[in-house]
């Protein structure tokens, strides 16, 4: 069988952790120094999601192995490959479940025709993360100013407005999420998948 | 206000959703030996793609909607794209790479509005992937999906169970005017009219519900019955009758 390769979509422009997860994906026997090499980031952050990563069990340290670059820099292998996105793991290598509702809003976007905030957030509460109205009319508020949203009916009365997600916008699997970085630096919302920045527009 | 909301409000105590998440794990849990597609069917408006976005945010699954316009190629672009997947030039390498990223992730896909790929013949490719995959694959379609993928025989083989989605009830209506008539109660009474107005269409439901909750709340009442509502025209879908003058 011929071998199938996986490259992300972003990989013109990864996130940091998509960077090192990609790099580690391609060697899949590697050392620390290797992976900073090839991706470029710091070395503590490297190190940091390296260490992450063996604490929750995807990679693993091999114990009698010579290391081939680096001076005795440890080898490390990929043992539990989870495919194209990076593990959502805490630096002690738990689940991250932080981003959570925003997935699930995300995903209840891309699956509903229309909506407006109390069904967005119903289709995209589980038991387990729930979803607050206001979560989602926050959600819808700034894609919405991003040019991911298109408002279809204005509110009328005691009915609020109802949106839809642009077929152009369904740009993948990671949650767009709105970032605030730097001095002077206005927030803008940022998409994993592509790896663009698009900033707010007009009011919400 | 008149009841105290539930703790966490979610659809999953609508029988469809029930219906669709119990589908999906089984395919999900199933031995090895069991085939792993499921398909999900029934008419327009019953609350099929609702309940695959709880299903699909219960277990972070993969999900496409098939356009009546797309080409094979077109369905694997849309498959790598929801992956994150810079999709390889020919149909075959694409092929395997959503194989791949679903045997990988262990994530489920759910393919909504199969019906298209159905007549546009691409069902083989989905059947490609999930024999590259052996991936839970969740179908959603028509009422006559059914009979319209037995033309596909080895399709038709693979799959693990067929899932009828069923009409909203009383107990579905009662569930959703708790999640959207927040501010009125509407009695039993009026919701039987509700379902049965609404032919089972849990869409029809809402709308209706809707109708008379903001009436409800215009005439500040904090519960309405069959007889308060009366004669008044509820949302049945139909077009209305020729009136001759």
């Amino acid at each position: 069988m011929s071998r199938v390769t996986l490259k992300p979509r972003n990989a013109g422009r990864p996130a940091i952790r998509d960077a090192i997860w990609m790099a580690i994906r391609n060697r899949s026997l590697f050392t620390i120094p290797e992976l900073i090499a090839d991706t470029g980031q710091k070395s503590a952050t490297v190190r940091d999601y390296v260490h992450a990563l063996a604490a929750a069990g995807y990679i693993r340290h091999l114990k009698n192995a010579t290391p081939t670059s680096g001076r005795g820099a440890k080898i490390w292998r990929l043992d539990r490959d989870t495919g194209i996105e990076p593990p959502r793991i805490t630096l002690e290598g738990q689940e991250d479940t932080s981003g959570r509702c925003r997935d699930q809003l995300w995903r209840a976007m891309k699956m509903l025709n229309d909506f407006d905030k109390a069904d967005l957030a119903l289709h995209a509460s589980t038991e387990e993360h729930p979803v607050s109205v206001q979560s989602a009319a926050r959600y819808i508020s700034y894609l919405r100013r991003a040019g991911y949203l298109a408002r279809i009916q204005p509110p009328q009365g005691r009915r609020p407005a109802r949106y839809r997600l642009l077929n152009s916008k369904h740009t993948g699997p990671r949650a767009p999420r709105l970032v605030c970085a730097g001095d002077g630096v206005r927030p803008r919302v940022y998409d994993l998948n592509t790896g663009e920045y698009h900033p707010l527009g007009g009011a919400a | 206000m008149t009841q105290m909301p539930p703790a966490v409000n979610t659809i999953a105590p609508l029988s469809n959703v029930t219906l669709c998440t119990s589908a999906l794990e089984r395919a999900m849990n199933r031995p090895g030996h069991l085939p792993g597609m499921i398909s999900f069917y029934g008419p327009s408006g019953w609350g099929k793609t609702s309940a695959a976005a709880y299903s699909a945010n219960m277990h972070q699954a993969y999900y496409v909607e098939c356009k009546s316009s797309w080409t094979k190629k077109a369905l694997l672009i849309a498959m790598l794209t929801e992956m994150g997947v810079m999709p390889a030039p020919t149909i075959y390498q694409m092929t395997d790479q959503v194989a791949e990223q679903l045997v990988l992730s262990g994530r489920p896909l759910i393919i909504d509005e199969f019906d298209h790929i159905v007549q546009k013949n691409a069902v083989e490719i989905v059947r490609d992937v999930y024999e590259g995959s052996n991936a839970p694959i969740l179908l959603i379609g028509e009422e006559r999906l059914e009979g319209n993928l037995r033309r596909w025989e080895r399709f038709h083989n693979r799959m693990l169970d067929w899932v009828p989605a069923q009409p909203a009830s009383l107990k579905d209506a009662r569930h959703l005017c708790q999640l959207y008539c927040t501010k009125s109660h509407i009695e039993d009474d009026l919701l039987e009219r509700i379902v049965e107005f609404s032919k089972g269409a849990a869409r029809r439901i809402c709308v209706n519900l809707n109708i008379v909750h903001d009436f409800a709340c215009r005439k500040h009442m904090e519960r309405i019955n069959a007889s308060e509502w009366g004669r008044k025209q509820l949302y049945t879908g139909e077009a209305p009758r020729r009136r001759v003058f």
